[in-house]
């Protein structure tokens, strides 16, 4: 099957710095694909440039090709490319406001939706992200006074709501308690049935029991892809599973 | 350190500690009455002054500085607030606008660095070079004679430096994840201005607001150069307004001056600090309490209500 979003030599720098060196990469539809490595390696960058938030910094120089649905991701307007490809950030970061708003914010940018279409809108977004039955009677409630899980969950419905095709997920549980992380990666693999989903982990165990696609990257090169999370330990550098070693143990 | 080596600590002990606490404590209290007792000696001497002659005809009637009273601060009062407003439309815009250009992470580091430098270089350049400057290209070059535009844009380059470094910090105090956040949310620029830089932005922006119009209102150098000064009666247009414009710190300066002269224009002088310092009370306790207006505008602003 072709691909959802393809990279091929792709090439960031900032300043001096490789950031990513010739990464050629592909993320399959309706699938879980993790993109595995140590803190610094090149993860969050890759994200980034996909959904060009790396155009908000000059500092960026970038080569190669990302091409989305077949087409590169330069040829959409950014607002477009962001819509389709949603992000979470690795600390869940509600904007000041109460819930329903938060949920609702993308959808008021983008469009001029109804209230009682974006209330069906909101509904949806937050039963997606498995919010809904524990927020549903509070939706005026202030955002920053959920929990750290139940924030994160805010966030992905939050860019749910403009039905995007892919997620992006930037280490979206490294600030959560166990029981908060478990209920994220769950959610995860619901999400694919809908949805593409693109995980960027250093936790070798959650690539081992989400992912249906894993690569790893090192020193913003991927020296490994495969199926599933299992061939993780055959088929790593000797560095890299150094760095597997000290994960896993 | 060998094996086996054994290192003796020796702990700070908790009195001292607690001593150096004490010490820094009693500093902050002697500063915090220091403070307190000089406003206290400034306001009790102009209430002092002005009190016993303050009466409602002479806040509402025109002054001549001529005769036994010298006549009342009407156009001083409404003078004063119509440049303070001139240099406000002048001032926010830009401080605004500067400050969202410079903490943008797409704008030009260079330029940034040079808006910055401006205006910390505008915040050190001396009223009555302002005045100056104002005097030779505004009242002189552009032939808008002592008005109210050159004299609220004499302000305003004072105000300026006020708006945009507050605005700038409060700015600068929203996470950068809640801004890549509403970039990936596909927020353009404009929207990423209008839906979280400037509402939450606002409540600090509004303090520095307040700041700028309470030093502006007590402003004489640049004034004198630029406003000049009238009192027969309020400006009719932005521009050549007959001699000029009326202002409260030109009271408190003519008045004093002409002491001997006008036996009321000394108590003039008076009643016109002692206004001006109860209104810039008033402004600052109402941008303290204006929490509650600050978050209705932000939810306004983001569409949220």
């Amino acid at each position: 099957m072709e691909p959802i979003i393809k990279l091929e030599k792709l090439e960031v720098s900032s300043g001096k710095k490789k950031i990513l060196d010739g990464v050629n990469l592909e993320i399959h539809k309706n699938s879980i694909n993790t993109v595995l490595g140590p803190s610094g390696g090149g993860k969050s960058t890759l994200l980034r440039t996909i959904n060009r938030l790396t155009d908000l910094d000059p500092a960026f120089r970038i080569s190669g090709t990302i091409s989305f649905n077949g087409k590169k991701v330069t040829e959409y307007s950014e607002v477009e490319l962001r819509r389709r490809i949603g992000m979470i950030f690795q600390r869940p970061n509600p904007f000041p406001m109460p819930i329903y708003d938060n949920v609702a914010f993308g959808m008021r940018l983008q469009s001029y939706v109804q209230k009682k279409d974006l209330d069906v809108l909101v509904e949806q977004s937050l039963t997606d992200a498995g919010l809904w039955e524990e927020v549903k009677g509070e939706l005026k409630r202030d955002a920053i006074t959920l929990s750290g899980g139940q924030q994160q969950r805010m966030c992905i419905a939050r860019a749910l709501i403009l039905r995007p095709d892919v997620i992006m997920m930037d280490e979206p549980t490294s600030s959560l308690d166990p029981t908060a992380k478990s209920r994220i990666e769950d959610l995860m693999l619901d999400l694919k049935e809908k949805y593409t989903v693109i995980l960027v982990t250093h936790d070798i165990a959650q690539a081992k029991k989400v992912s249906d696609y894993t690569s790893l990257i090192y020193n913003g090169k991927i020296v490994a892809s495969g199926e599933g999370g299992e061939f993780l330990e055959d088929s790593a550098s000797d560095s890299l599973k150094s760095f597997l070693g000290e994960v896993s143990v | 350190m060998t094996e086996g080596e054994t290192v003796t600590v020796k702990w700070r002990k908790a009195s001292i500690r607690s001593a150096k606490d004490t010490a820094v404590r009693i500093v902050g209290y002697i500063i915090l009455f220091i403070l307190f007792a000089v406003l206290a000696a400034i306001f009790y001497e102009i209430a002092d002054g002005a009190l016993s002659n303050i009466t409602w005809q002479i806040l509402t009637t025109s002054n001549t500085f001529e005769g036994t009273t010298g006549g009342g601060i009407y156009e001083a009062i409404a003078g004063t607030w119509m440049l303070v407003g001139t240099g406000l439309l002048f001032s926010v815009p830009p401080g605004i606008l500067g400050s969202l250009y410079v903490v943008r992470a797409k704008s030009s580091k260079t330029l940034s660095s040079l808006v910055r430098l401006f205006t910390d270089i505008l915040t050190s350049v001396p009223s009555i070079v302002i005045g100056l400057f104002g005097y030779l290209f505004m009242v002189y070059y552009l032939g808008w004679g002592f008005s109210l535009i050159a004299g609220g844009i004499a302000l305003a380059i004072m105000m300026l430096p006020y708006i945009f470094r507050v605005a700038e910090l409060s700015m600068k105090a929203i996470p950068v994840e809640q801004i890549h956040n509403a970039y990936a949310l596909g927020a353009d620029d404009f929207q990423v201005a209008t839906r979280i830089y400037i509402p939450q932005a606002l409540s600090g922006v509004l303090s520095g607001i307040m700041l700028a119009i309470s030093i502006a209102a007590g402003e004489t150098a640049q004034l004198l150069y630029t406003a000049g000064w009238n009192a027969g009666g309020l400006p009719s247009g932005f521009t050549n307004n007959n001699l000029g414009v009326g202002y409260l710190t030109y009271i408190v300066y003519n008045g004093l001056l002409q002491g001997s002269a006008i036996p009321n224009a000394t108590n003039l002088a008076y009643i016109a600090a002692f206004v001006l310092i109860v209104t810039i009370l008033v402004l600052v306790l109402l941008s303290k309490s204006m929490n509650r207006i600050v978050k209705k505008l932000s939810q306004i602003m983001r569409g949220t209500r």
